[in-house]
């Protein structure tokens, strides 16, 4: 079996299969078939339903053999951070508590999913409870970074970047608290989406912080997530925090060729902090590649990240430590040591203090509005301020508490405080370090205006090839490109 | 803000029914004073009329 299929961008090969082109069947066997190679080597996977993903890829094949397309996903397969509920399958949230949890209901997402016409491939690795940014799992073990073994795949949802970059699926959601889309993204070449806070439901979704938890498409393009936000994006009784807003219709996001008349907003110098030569490098050109594009590139303040930071941890672990409080007291040792750290501090947190930052975030995100979204359409900043680690110093299982959060705190403190203030954020691959791992910047939005960050991406996208690297198992750097722009 | 690690243990022990050990007192005690500090610095941004179920309200009155 050819695993070319495999390599074929989620766009692709759901207009493929709709034409019938190929089948279902074909396209669900490649990406088995390159699971079974790449599945040692990365451990992505959590748990695999061969069967039941070939049997629902036989069954919409029969049915577009009869003239019934389910949705715009028809036969396409997928699969998903093991947070997400499928009833009566187990859903384990990356930890040893709940490896025997089946849910009795499933999650709003899936249901889409479904009704869209995808085939569930299984559910992917994760970091334990969703509470870590290199993607280390002592319970199901450490999920690898697809170009290179050596590093981290990044966290929380290292499996869902993992199968999208070794081209095992075609698309996959994860979940980001406080970088877990964005930065295992970044980490390995593909396009990730964080939402604005309510565009996409939570309900069925295993919490790590109700405050903070988005939800949004991990894929190999920006138009890839666009098809899978169209999807899952939209009102959900059962989720409170759930919004009505309308996304504007697919075409009209890809419709221009150009982004003439984008404001793009760039923090101003020192802003950022430290940044990696490479990491610095690889920005400042694509930086120029979106003004050759027609974009006008601005300096903008960007106050304070830190105190935005610091707010948004005091909710996360407030909220964590809620959910998680009775297994803290009764099944302690069955949490991995550096999780549990995480955690531990919103038990002595005052409530008070948890009330003031919830009324902090609202007051920091309008001046954010107010002053550093001010006349700019889009905010350009790294994902991760320096090139992607390596698995073992960054194995902070029995390290200190205070280094724990040091590791933590540096990967996500560009990232963490967009999720306080709830807005739209896209990870777009723009270069690759020295060792070839890959590099992503950052474009954060205006609420609701996922459509704008798409757009600029996908652009980005029709004249670079990052996205189009695809890793491999002979070497630790990328050797082969797909569907090079020309 | 200074956070004794007597009081994470008091806390943990009588508020929470939760032990933890010295070493691990006195590492959470400089991180909720960091995490306790960062709030009440920026305490004084807030006025009584601000609600902390706003913030959705917000995102849909700024949305484009």
């Amino acid at each position: 079996m050819s695993t070319d299929l495999a390599l074929m961008d989620l766009s692709d090969v759901a207009a493929a299969i709709a034409a019938r082109r190929v089948t279902s069947l074909a396209v669900t066997e490649a990406c088995l078939a390159r699971i079974r190679i790449w599945q040692p080597e990365v451990n992505c996977f959590i748990r695999l339903d061969e069967a039941a993903a070939l049997e629902t890829a036989r069954q919409c094949d029969l049915e577009l053999a009869r003239g019934h397309r389910r949705g715009v996903l028809h036969g396409v397969p997928l699969a998903h951070k093991d947070l997400f509920y499928r009833a009566g399958r187990i859903s384990t949230a990356g930890s040893r508590i709940l490896r025997d949890y089946k849910p009795d209901f499933t999650a709003t997402v899936l249901r889409r999913l479904d009704e869209a016409g995808s085939v569930d491939l299984g559910t992917l690795n994760m970091s334990e409870f969703a509470a870590g940014p290199t993607g280390h799992n002592v319970h199901y073990g450490d999920c690898r970074n697809a170009f290179d073994r050596t590093c981290v795949a990044g966290g929380s949802s290292s499996g869902s970047a993992v199968a999208v970059a070794a081209r095992l699926v075609y698309g996959a959601l994860g979940t980001d608290t406080g970088a877990s889309i964005r930065l295992p993204a970044a980490a390995n070449g593909v396009t990730g989406l964080k939402p604005t806070y309510g565009r996409v439901s939570r309900h069925g979704v295993f919490p790590r912080s109700w405050s903070l938890d988005h939800v949004g498409p991990i894929a190999r393009t920006a138009r890839d997530c666009a098809i899978l936000l169209q999807v899952i994006a939209g009102y959900d009784e059962m989720d409170a925090s759930s919004s009505a807003q309308k996304l504007p219709p697919i075409d009209k996001v890809f419709s221009q060729t150009r982004l003439e008349g984008l404001r793009i907003g760039v923090p101003s110098d020192g802003a950022l902090g430290d940044l990696d030569t490479d990491v610095a490098a690889a920005l400042m050109e694509a930086k120029k590649i979106l003004e050759r594009l027609g974009a006008t590139v601005r300096t903008v303040p960007f106050t304070d990240p830190a105190q935005m930071f610091q707010v948004a941890e005091v909710l996360a672990k407030s909220e964590g430590a809620a959910i998680h409080r009775a297994w803290l007291q009764d099944r302690k040792q069955e949490y991995s040591n550096h999780v549990r750290i995480r955690i531990e501090a919103g038990l002595l947190i005052p409530a008070t203090q948890y009330i003031d930052a919830q009324r902090l975030r609202t007051v920091l995100t309008a001046r954010f509005l107010d002053e550093t979204m001010a006349g700019i359409d889009a905010l350009y900043l790294p994902v991760i301020p320096f090139s992607v680690p390596n698995i073992h110093e960054t194995d902070i299982e029995r390290r200190s508490g205070e280094e724990v959060l040091r590791v933590a705190g540096e990967m996500t403190r560009l990232t963490r405080p967009v999720n306080l203030l709830g807005l739209p954020a896209i990870s777009v691959p723009c270069g690759f370090c020295n060792k070839g791992v890959p590099i992503a910047f950052q474009l954060v939005g205006h609420p609701f205006d996922e459509a704008t960050l798409l757009r600029v991406a996908h652009l980005y996208q029709q004249t670079t090839n990052f996205h189009r690297q695809v890793p491999s198992l002979q070497s630790t750097s990328a050797t082969q490109v797909v569907g090079a722009n020309e | 803000m200074k956070v004794s690690p007597e009081l994470i243990e008091q806390i943990g022990k009588q508020l929470q029914n939760f032990s933890i050990n010295e070493s691990r007192c006195t590492e959470l005690a400089l991180e909720v004073a960091r995490l306790a500090g960062a709030v009440l610095d920026a305490r004084s941004r807030l006025g009584f009329n601000d609600d902390p179920a706003d913030f959705r309200g917000l995102l849909e009155r700024r949305s484009r």
